[in-house]
């Protein structure tokens, strides 16, 4: 049984505090979101904050809206994947962010594991994610700062997977996010740009900024799908993910077609399918394999996570060739 | 199903209510007082001399009471046999694999316990190390142990009949290679040990384990302490599967921890140590020739196996034989030929498994459906004309007494629909069928046997005093069904005190199939001393003969006369007051040839008795994807008489979900460079609820065994040692190709539909 080290543990209730006790902390402490993800890491050492600030208590970012005259939908980064799952909302207009939130983990994870928490999710990896014993004898890899890869060798930057299930389905959808950075000022971007691609950092966060809310505009006007391939039918991270999106009313036929992957690089690969795949019917069968050949060119993975990367390249081709059939029924 | 009162009944098991009201204590629950936390420093190194170890700094921090290293043992090397004696359970000279025990703390709290381990310096000079068992006997290879050349730590040879010669008669000879990976146990409970030393001399120890008086035996070697004042208490244990068998290096460290503090000191291991530092599974490579007749008649067979062992014996020898020994039990093999090969490699200490052999068991199984198909023969069919029947004598001289084996085949054929589906699905599904016998017990001299006490309380309710014990599997509530059948006394109202080794008699474990057999003939035994005792006090008081009487419900009564009846309690009173005390007393050795030896002699009766049993699955394969999921599964084990046929039902269902799921298509240890990549729950791919078939139909052969008691057999090991065959030829079935590596995961079948496609298509 493994036990997690001593830190300290601050639970702001409001914005106020919670800014109030960023700035007191400065560079000692890390957020911490539902939790589900860091605190493994934490009794394996893989980080050691000093102080962790909980976002748990603060019911502020804890909501789903949508405004009928802008079509948006805005989600607060703490809503619990439970939340959203069981959201009228989220099933009227987006759907497929269910099925994406349903992938994760597992039951006990998602009743407290938030949206945000799954954004910011860091990047892993089979030589990362590993004890503070484990990793005695070993020298440093990149992400532990150090001057090597221990999982590719001779590799010349982090390969640490990008694992996160939710963002690649709201990237498919342009959604945006809104981040409260250093100044304590509000700024919007795209999700894509949040993202660095990089498996030592993966996202552009400064120390101490955050997410407070997920924007997603003309959300009617989009179809979006999510799968996600996995050894377990439970539990596990995705060995790959693929999101697809196209504008709706299509009439059988593809409009703005749009894939993102997960899992088989550092960061989540966006692919403009607009290329091959616009105009053309949904059951173009030519066109569908043209796509999901591109797809699996688009995939990088290597031997650093579940599976093989041979076959998690295969599969990303494979789970679009689904969704796309799921079209056509 | 048969006259008894209780058995063969599906009645609740006695334990019940203590795991689900979480009630049950195991290792990591319990507490003591002055309790010290301890800590294992592990080798961070797969092959090292060790120059120097220097614990100064760790013993001087605050709240550190204790440090141990090589220097505070007799130096005692520890094996199952005395020719595998070649661990010292703490490094010694050098460091054989990553995770090797080095030093350990034993302190106030976890934090300074970790303190402590970080300022111990251990100076090493590394050696070349060798992770794959084939390298590993490659001349040139690092030597892991200097004694043993290339590294072989057993060679189990067997020679029957003439086997060149029959192959020069074979009308088909086939030759393979499987192989499996690395693999762990996945019990979850993570292990856990509690030592104390008392200033008596004597020393008292909680770990999970299937076998007390085997680590009892162990400790007393190594610690130089009397048998008598080795006291293994008996904590509930979450899971054995094999595993937890063997003595292990926590048990021997947290009793020195203790030895040094003179306090109680408790050490849970994580999950990562859980399955590095206790057991791993033998990864395999087989390659097996077989020729047969034309009708199928296995002719001839020779069989080589290469196994990673490890850094060290364990049950090295049983190791090496069991899959070998599991293909005997199940067909006639009139020239065979193993040269099995277990061999030393840098990697964790590999043990006994429940699913032992899948590139063995598994491969031996679809290449006698590769020779089916080429034969024109049925699966099911080359199955019968193979099979052992009673009477039978196993190629190394084991008689078979009752045998199920070819009705179990038959019903589990029957219940799959068999003849409808084999051949006649569409594309991606498909059926298949793995048989196999199993050995109810080995031959293991004074510690094949057991013993049992039976006593009663003036108040008429018994205990029952056994050496046996229960890892999960339902030990404790089969003897008391054996007693409550036997004593007329409900199961509820029997109180066991089991597996605990300072009340307890020598016992045989529960790592043989052998508990029900062994131990339950015992419980019999002392339930029938007891009651011949009771009847004939009984006799005196209702003035009748003994013969005429029995118990029911804690009444005894005329069978003749229904009106001459006295309670229990009455009975035993009598006893109490006449100085005739009724104390029951039984014991059981079993029938097996006690100079058979694994290595140096393997002939003989190896068991009293075997089981049988029969396994077919359903599969959908999706082609896309490579997937497999279970559709149907359905079992039917000659365990010759179920003793609760809801523990049979519930071990195969069990089975299905560990050697079918778990070993044969997902679970496997990833290694780079000596080092686990997945030790853990997220990363090892233990099956999930998810995972597992919905519909798993199992039932009972009955055969009604001559030598086990009331006619019961082993009932554990018929679905989880003949999943693999099942389940790969039902995957061929459905999209005609075999996977010769396990686990047979998504990628390598659909690799595998894409050669063939391209094959042919030309």
């Amino acid at each position: 049984m493994r036990k997690l080290p001593v830190f300290e543990v601050i639970q702001p209730e409001t914005e106020e505090e919670l800014l109030l006790f960023r700035h007191k902390y400065h560079d000692r402490f890390m957020f911490s979101s539902g939790g589900t993800g860091l605190i493994p890491e934490l009794k394996k050492r893989v980080y050691s904050p000093e102080v962790l600030i909980s976002l748990q208590k603060i019911s502020d970012y804890d909501y789903i809206l949508y405004d009928q005259a802008t079509d948006t939908l805005k989600i607060g980064a703490t809503t619990k994947l439970k939340t959203i799952i069981n959201s009228d909302l989220i099933e009227k207009y987006f759907s497929g962010l269910i099925d994406a939130a349903k992938s994760v983990a597992m039951p006990q994870v998602r009743n407290v594991a938030t949206i945000g928490g799954n954004i910011c999710l860091d990047t892993r990896c089979l030589f990362f994610n590993q004890s503070y014993e484990w990793r005695r004898g070993i020298d440093k890899c990149y992400k532990f700062g150090g001057e090597k890869c221990n999982a590719v060798k001779g590799g010349k930057r982090c390969f640490a997977v990008f694992a996160a299930d939710i963002p690649i389905i709201l990237i498919s959808v342009n959604a945006k996010v809104k981040i409260m950075n250093e100044l304590d000022e509000e700024v919007v971007i795209p999700l894509k740009e949040f993202y660095t691609g990089k498996g030592k950092k993966p996202n552009i966060l400064k120390e101490g900024e955050f997410i407070k809310e997920i924007i997603i505009e003309n959300i009617s006007k989009k179809e979006a799908f999510f799968k996600k391939f996995r050894l377990r039918q439970s539990i596990d991270f995705p060995a790959c993910s693929v999101a697809f999106s196209f504008d709706k009313d299509s009439n059988g036929k593809f409009k703005n077609p749009v894939a993102v992957l997960g899992a088989v690089d550092s960061g989540p690969v966006f692919v403009d399918l607009k290329g091959i795949l616009e105009g053309k019917n949904f059951n173009d069968d030519e066109a569908i394999e043209l796509s999901a050949k591109e797809l699996e060119k688009r995939a990088k993975p290597v031997d650093n996570f579940s599976s093989t990367p041979y076959y998690r390249k295969k599969m990303v081709g494979i789970l679009f060739k689904k969704i796309v059939q799921s079209l056509e029924s | 199903m048969s006259n008894y009162k209780i058995l063969g009944k599906g009645i609740p098991r006695i334990d019940t209510p203590q795991k689900a009201t979480g009630d049950a204590l195991y290792t990591a629950d319990i507490k003591l007082p002055n309790m010290l936390v301890g800590k294992v420093l592990h080798s961070p190194l797969a092959h090292a001399k060790i120059l120097n170890i220097d614990v100064s700094k760790a013993k001087k921090v605050p709240g550190v009471k204790a440090v141990i290293t090589r220097d505070d043992t007799f130096g005692e090397k520890w094996g199952v046999f005395k020719y595998t004696r070649d661990h010292q359970l703490i490094a010694s000279d050098k460091v054989r694999f990553i995770g090797e025990e080095v030093a350990a703390v034993a302190a106030v709290d976890e934090e300074t316990a970790l303190e402590a381990l970080d300022l111990i310096k251990v100076d090493y000079e590394p050696l070349p190390a060798v992770f794959d068992a084939e390298e590993a006997m490659k001349d040139g290879a690092p030597l892991i142990h200097e004694d043993h050349p290339n590294n072989i730590n057993i060679h189990v040879k067997i020679d029957v009949g003439d086997v060149d010669k029959a192959f020069e008669k074979a009308y088909l000879v086939r030759e393979d290679k499987f192989t499996s990976k690395d693999e762990g146990y996945g019990m979850l409970e993570p292990y856990a040990v509690i030592a104390y030393y008392h200033s008596d001399g004597s020393i008292e120890i909680w770990m999970p384990n299937a076998s007390p008086h085997t680590k009892a035996k162990a400790l007393s070697n190594l610690l130089h302490i009397p048998l008598n004042k080795v006291i293994v208490r008996r904590p509930t244990i979450g899971g054995a599967f094999g595993g937890r068998s063997d003595i292990f290096p926590l048990d021997f460290i947290t009793s020195l921890l203790s030895i040094k503090a003179r306090r109680p000191v408790k050490v849970v291991y994580t999950r990562e140590e859980s399955m590095i530092c206790t057991r791993q599974v033998h990864s395999m490579v087989m390659y097996a020739k077989t020729g047969v007749t034309k009708d199928g008649k296995i002719l001839a067979q020779d069989i080589k196996v290469i196994m990673d062992g490890g850094a060290y014996s364990s049950t090295g020898p049983i190791a090496a034989s069991v899959p070998f020994l599991v293909w005997e039990e199940t067909y006639k093999l009139e020239n065979v030929r193993l040269n099995s090969y277990r061999v030393y490699t840098n990697k964790p200490i590999r043990g006994m498994y429940r699913c032992h052999g899948r590139a063995f068991l598994g491969g031996l199984g679809m290449q006698l459906d590769m020779i089916a198909e080429e034969l024109g023969i049925d699966p099911v069919e080359i199955r019968l004309r193979n099979a052992l029947n009673p009477g039978d004598m196993q190629a190394t001289k084991s008689k078979i007494y009752s045998c199920g084996l070819k009705e179990a085949i038959k019903k589990a054929a029957e219940k799959i629909e068999w003849d409808k589906k084999r051949g006649k699905l569409p594309f991606g599904r498909g059926v298949g069928i793995g048989a196999n016998g199993m050995m109810c017990g080995f031959p293991m001299g004074i510690r094949g046997g057991s013993s049992c006490f039976v006593k009663f309380n003036e108040d008429g309710y018994p205990t029952i005093i056994s050496g046996v014990i229960d890892n999960g599997q339902g030990n404790y509530h089969a003897m008391v069904q054996i007693a409550s059948e036997v004593l007329g006394v409900p199961p509820e109202e029997i109180h066991i005190v089991a597996g605990d080794t300072e009340v307890t008699t020598l016992d045989v474990g529960a790592y043989s199939q052998a508990a029900v057999l062994v131990s339950g003939n015992a419980v019999k035994k002392a339930c029938e001393d007891a009651k011949a005792q009771i009847l004939k006090l009984a006799s005196e008081m209702l003035n009748c003969s003994e013969d005429e009487l029995d118990i029911e419900n804690k009444i005894v009564f005329s069978k003749k006369d229904k009106s001459k009846q006295v309670p229990l309690h009455k009975v035993i009173r009598k006893g109490l007051i006449e100085n005739r005390h009724v104390m029951g007393r039984g014991h059981y050795m079993p029938e097996v040839s006690n100079d058979r030896e694994w290595v140096k002699n393997p002939v003989g009766q190896q068991a009293t008795t075997f089981s049988f049993g029969a396994n077919a699955v359903e599969v959908e394969v999706d082609t896309n994807t490579g997937e497999v999921k279970i559709i149907n599964a359905v079992g039917f084990h000659d365990c010759g008489f179920p003793i609760n046929i809801k523990g049979v039902q519930g071990q195969y269902e069990g089975s299905i979900a560990s050697g079918g799921v778990g070993s044969t298509l997902k679970e496997e240890h990833i290694f780079k460079d000596g080092k686990v990549l997945n030790a853990d729950f997220l990363e090892y791919k233990i099956p999930t609820s998810l995972d597992v078939p919905e519909n798993v139909y199992a039932d009972a052969v009955i055969t009604n065994d001559p030598k086990g008691p009331f006619g019961a057999k082993e009932a554990g090991l018929f679905g989880s040692m003949n999943s693999f065959q099942a389940i790969a030829n039902a995957i061929y079935d459905a999209v005609g190709v075999w996977i010769k590596d396990f686990p047979i995961t998504p990628d390598k079948i659909l690799k595998a539909l894409e050669e063939k496609r391209l094959k042919d298509e030309g």
